[in-house]
């Protein structure tokens, strides 16, 4: 019975040496250790065909061990290739033609984890051309970036991936630092290049955080393509600086820190539409978005357009009406204005949530009274999101003039309009469809509060009425001969009128319909001395839409009132 | 020592060596081992999760504290205090999907779980009486790559007739590529103001019959505007659509019922495989779209606001070939099979005018390409009402197909839907139903 226990103990010992030195003997030309990024070394003295499939016998197996993921790479970067591994061939046909007598590197990884590489050199073309990869004379040294350090005449083999990985420094916490010269964009989806591969499998975990605290973002990295995901409606803050955690199952740590940036560079010979992240800290809750035409840098006239927007619904969704704004940017009145002038135009994606009596894009009273919250003063964040603009386009090169040209239809008119009264060392000059606050305290006996009037103005503005500001305003309203849609069907309750402003308000205007009240309208402004800064239109042939003439009209109107001097322009009578 | 045993002992040494020196070579390209966290609660694909771990990580500092999906790290605020971890995804996860959370310290130790989504949130809370309503997201692995609203009327238990499950497609008025405006729609539609905004008066319609009701979650595409994008009206561009999201929404709604059917028997509500359908304006074009794409599942029909016409069963009509949406000519090229004329048949439908709707969706150039208008207009008139409406009614008349298909005209109605209309609807559902 001993012996016979002896004999089993021998035989087992002898199977797991055996098992175990063979898996080291079939091991044969591979290195016996991995180098400083886990992989194992393969020489090999075949080489690769430029075209078509090469064939490789190693002098091992990997059996079971299959190999999940591989790659072929040239200088650290990826070359398309179909690799098939079956035991111990390997069958590479590259996708597109490969670069002659130049070393190409394989990268396996198996089924547990194991590495391996194997540097192989392409084969020599037997005409002697000139390479491309011959040194070129006339490159200089300040164009080549250290990622793809290419030498031309040095053909030895790369022991591992990138070369630069060997110059990763750490941190005191042991993460290896990445850098890169690019940004964040502050919404929607940024691509970045990473100055080193994570093959497949490789990753374990990537995070993303601003001072300590986690962002949350989708992520994913492909080699060497970090894609970061805010989706369109989350924002990173302009200027903020972001630290990307990478995490690898081998048990490092890498970081990368990056600046978001809502535009970084305007290329001027482009169109470009940017949208900007919404800045509590610069005085603004809710994105806009700005549109810069190409040339515009180069323009006769520099000076900002803005258009607030007015989808013409309500809603509880924040996100809806940045899609809308971006709509508006794309195709209203400000568009053709903006490229009419070749100059930027802004748009403001402010809210219209669904509470009844709050119509925020025709900045009614109960919509300035708001006291609290995100929504509190848009007529002040409207500001704030004109300084950012221009100041963003200074920082670019493009300095334009403090006042703006505004663009507005029904109730966007309504909010210019306000907010010229409001604000008029703001404005240069207003084309909008329609006219509704008088510039007076009281007309006819009647006190008119604002939106009516100004008698009560100073409770938003802290001063009195600013006529002498005002009078610098060059305004320009029309209206449609068949526009019926006239907002001051006035009834108290609604959108915060009162008794006493309906009561002025059928006092003043006897007929509250078009053309009467329009005519009177007129009738005030000449009497209160206001008829030299302000013209009044009526176009033929439409009702509350815009007509093809529009656009023209509001050009020629702005290029004529863009200096100090006040400008009625000869405007179109039809409307298309 | 005995030579023999000394002999032992050197092959049990070797043995020991070969085994420690070839897992060496492991040890240099292992991966990092992960402790396994035993967890109690759910991550929900919809909303806030709180989990409890099973360890207390507080005084912890963290390196990472991630939610995972395959290689892909989903955006989400999550902190851990004490042994409560609290996960806030950016956007809706996918349900019924695995997803891993991975939390590293900054003293290198990794813990994780996988844990499957909880697609069904009722964090949809409403103050209303009648009924309870759900929200489930999206299950692309199921077919469905939109989120979708559930509402049970109460008493629904109480009524052990059969029972069909209504399903009303969503209409947004306007346009957003974003999930929160679409839902902010669908949810006007799908309790109480159905009627109203721009719903069908399903909310108003499935109460009455005390039957469960589906609202999808549908998005009205606002920076890809085109006919394609219109899938709300179930457009034929949209249907042929290459883009992934909104590809093929027939199959979609068709996943969509299957996963809730499967819910509400879970919860013991028994419910037949066809449903009923109700459409206005939109989701008329929708519902009565849908018809003919797939009348197997559908028991009975009622859909209004038509812009006075409705795809017609037929190849063709006055020589004039119909293809879809008009007709069923090309139905293959669409889903890949024919027009089911015997399964149409079998669908009770109700289809209404108001007799002054001037909400003419065939004037319309995004919801009806030209050629779609001219053939209308050609065929049945450009003049909405009565012209067209008659015209078509017309098309079927003395077909196979006119038993089925009961017409109303409602005088002095307009675009909307009325209390005398949810009145039949609901009548007309009742009849229909054995």
């Amino acid at each position: 019975m001993k012996k016979a226990f002896k004999i089993l103990i021998i035989v087992v010992c002898f199977v797991f040496i055996f098992t175990n030195l063979t898996y080291a003997a079939n091991i044969g030309n591979v290195s016996p250790k991995v180098d400083k990024n886990g992989y194992y070394t393969i020489t090999t003295t075949s080489e690769l065909n430029l075209t078509g499939t090469t064939t490789i016998q190693l002098t091992f197996s990997f059996a079971k061990d299959i190999v999940t993921k591989k790659s072929l790479e040239k200088n650290g970067k990826i070359v398309s290739a179909t690799i098939i591994s079956n035991n111990n061939v390997l069958k590479i046909t590259p996708l597109k033609k490969l670069d002659s007598n130049c070393t190409y590197t394989i990268k396996l990884i198996t089924k547990s984890y194991k590495k391996y590489l194997i540097n192989i050199k392409s084969k020599a073309v037997v005409n002697k051309t000139v390479s491309p990869t011959a040194t070129p004379t006339t490159v200089s040294p300040t164009t080549v970036s250290p990622t793809t350090d290419i030498k031309p005449t040095d053909s030895t083999p790369t022991s591992g991936p990138t070369s630069t990985v060997t110059a990763l420094t750490q941190d005191d916490d042991g993460c290896y630092i990445l850098s890169s010269t690019e940004y964040l964009n502050t919404s929607g989806e940024t691509l970045i290049t990473l100055p080193i591969d994570f093959a497949d499998g490789t990753i374990d975990t990537i995070t993303i955080d601003k001072d300590g605290e986690i962002v949350p973002a989708d992520m994913e990295i492909n080699l060497s393509t970090l894609k970061i995901d805010m989706t369109p409606y989350r924002f990173l803050t302009d200027g903020g600086k972001y630290t990307i955690r990478i995490f690898t199952l081998d048990g490092k740590k890498y970081k990368l820190e990056l600046y978001a940036y809502n535009v970084k560079a305007i290329d001027f010979t482009k169109y470009n539409i940017y949208k900007i992240a919404p800045n509590p800290e610069k005085g603004f809750n809710y994105a806009y978005y700005l549109y810069v035409p190409a040339y515009s840098n180069d323009s006769e006239y520099k000076r900002l357009v803005v258009e607030t927007n007015n989808p013409g619904i309500a809603t509880d969704s924040i996100d809806y009406f940045q899609d809308m704004a971006l709509n508006t940017i794309s195709w209203g009145l400000g568009k053709f204005a903006a490229d009419g002038i070749s100059s930027p135009l802004l748009v403001p994606a402010f809210p219209r949530p669904r509470i009844e009596n709050l119509y925020t894009h025709a900045l009614t009273r109960p919509v300035m009274d708001i006291g609290g919250g995100d929504m509190k003063r848009l007529d002040l964040q409207l500001i704030a999101m004109i300084d950012d603009a221009q100041e963003t386009l200074k920082t670019n090169g493009l300095t334009l003039e403090k006042k703006v040209f505004m663009v507005g239809f029904s109730a966007s008119a309504c909010f210019s309009d306000n907010f010229i009264a409001l604000h008029p060392d703001k404005v240069k000059a207003v084309y909008s469809g329609g006219f509704d606050i008088l510039p007076t305290s009281t007309y006819e006996g009647c006190e008119l509060k604002f939106p009516f009037g100004v008698s009560d103005i100073s409770k938003y503005t802290g001063k009195p009425f600013d006529v002498d500001e005002y009078k610098k305003v060059a305004q320009f309203h029309f209206h449609g001969d068949q526009d019926m849609n006239d907002l001051n069907d006035l009834k108290p309750g609604i959108d915060g009128v009162t008794q006493s402003d309906c009561d002025a308000m059928n006092k003043i205007f006897p007929v509250q319909r078009f053309p009467d009240k329009w005519n009177k309208k007129q009738e005030i402004i000449n009497k209160l001395g206001f008829g030299d800064s302000i013209q009044f239109h009526t176009y033929k042939g439409i009702g509350h839409a815009y007509g093809y003439n529009f656009f023209s009209d509001e050009i020629t109107f702005f290029r004529a009132n863009n200096t100090d001097k006040i400008v009625k322009i000869d405007a179109t009578e039809d409307a298309n | 020592m005995k030579f023999k045993n000394k002999i032992l002992a050197f092959i049990v040494i070797t043995a020991l060596f070969a085994t420690f020196a070839s897992n060496t070579y492991a040890i240099n390209s292992s991966v990092v081992s992960y402790a396994d966290l035993k967890v109690t609660g759910t991550l929900n694909a919809i909303g806030e999760s709180t989990i409890t771990l099973s360890q207390n990580l507080e005084n912890e500092k963290f390196d990472a504290i991630s939610l995972n999906i395959e290689n892909k790290i989903v955006g989400a605020k999550l902190s851990i205090s004490g042994n409560i971890l609290t996960v806030n995804p950016t956007d809706y996860l996918d349900g019924d999907a695995t997803y891993t959370i991975k939390i590293i310290t900054k003293s290198g130790k990794r813990y994780s779980f996988k844990t499957i989504s909880n697609s069904i949130s009722d964090a949809v809370k409403t103050n209303y009486p009648d009924c309870y309503l759900l929200e489930v997201s999206q299950k692309p692995q199921k077919g469905f790559n939109y989120p979708y609203f559930l509402l049970i009327p109460n008493g629904i238990t109480n009524n052990t007739d059969k029972k069909y499950m209504m399903v009303e497609p969503n209409n947004s008025q306007s346009m957003s590529d974003s999930l929160e405006y679409n839902e902010d729609e669908a949810k006007e539609i799908v309790y109480a103001h159905g009627i109203l905004h721009s719903g069908a008066g399903g909310y108003i319609v499935a109460n009455n019959l005390k039957t469960p009701l589906l609202v999808p979650i549908f998005p009205r595409l606002s920076t890809k505007w085109s006919p394609q994008t219109e899938i709300q009206s179930l457009t034929r561009a949209s249907l042929l659509s290459n883009d992934p999201g909104i590809q093929r929404v027939d199959l979609q709604i068709i996943a969509m019922i299957k996963d809730a059917q499967q819910y509400l028997n879970t919860i013991k509500i028994k419910v037949e495989d066809k449903v009923l359908m109700i459409g206005f304006s939109a989701s008329s074009k929708f519902t009565q779209r849908f018809t003919v794409l797939h009348p197997d599942i559908i028991k009975t029909l009622c859909a209004g606001g038509l812009a006075g016409t409705f795809t017609l069963p037929l190849k063709s009509y006055k020589g004039t070939t119909l293809n879809y949406p008009l007709g069923v000519n090309d139905i293959k090229t669409i889903i890949g099979a024919n027009f089911d004329s015997e399964s149409y048949k079998k669908i009770s439908q109700f289809l209404y005018m108001g007799e002054v709707d001037d909400n003419d969706g065939v004037s319309m150039g995004n919801i009806t390409p030209p050629e779609e208008q001219q053939t209308v207009y050609n065929l049945f008139g450009q003049r909405m009402m009565p012209d067209r409406w008659n015209n078509t009614q017309q098309a079927i008349r003395g077909t196979e197909f006119e038993k089925a298909i009961q017409i109303k005209t409602y005088s002095g109605v307009g675009h909307m839907v009325t209390q005398d209309i949810t009145n039949d609807m609901t009548a007309f559902f009742i009849a229909h139903m054995g």
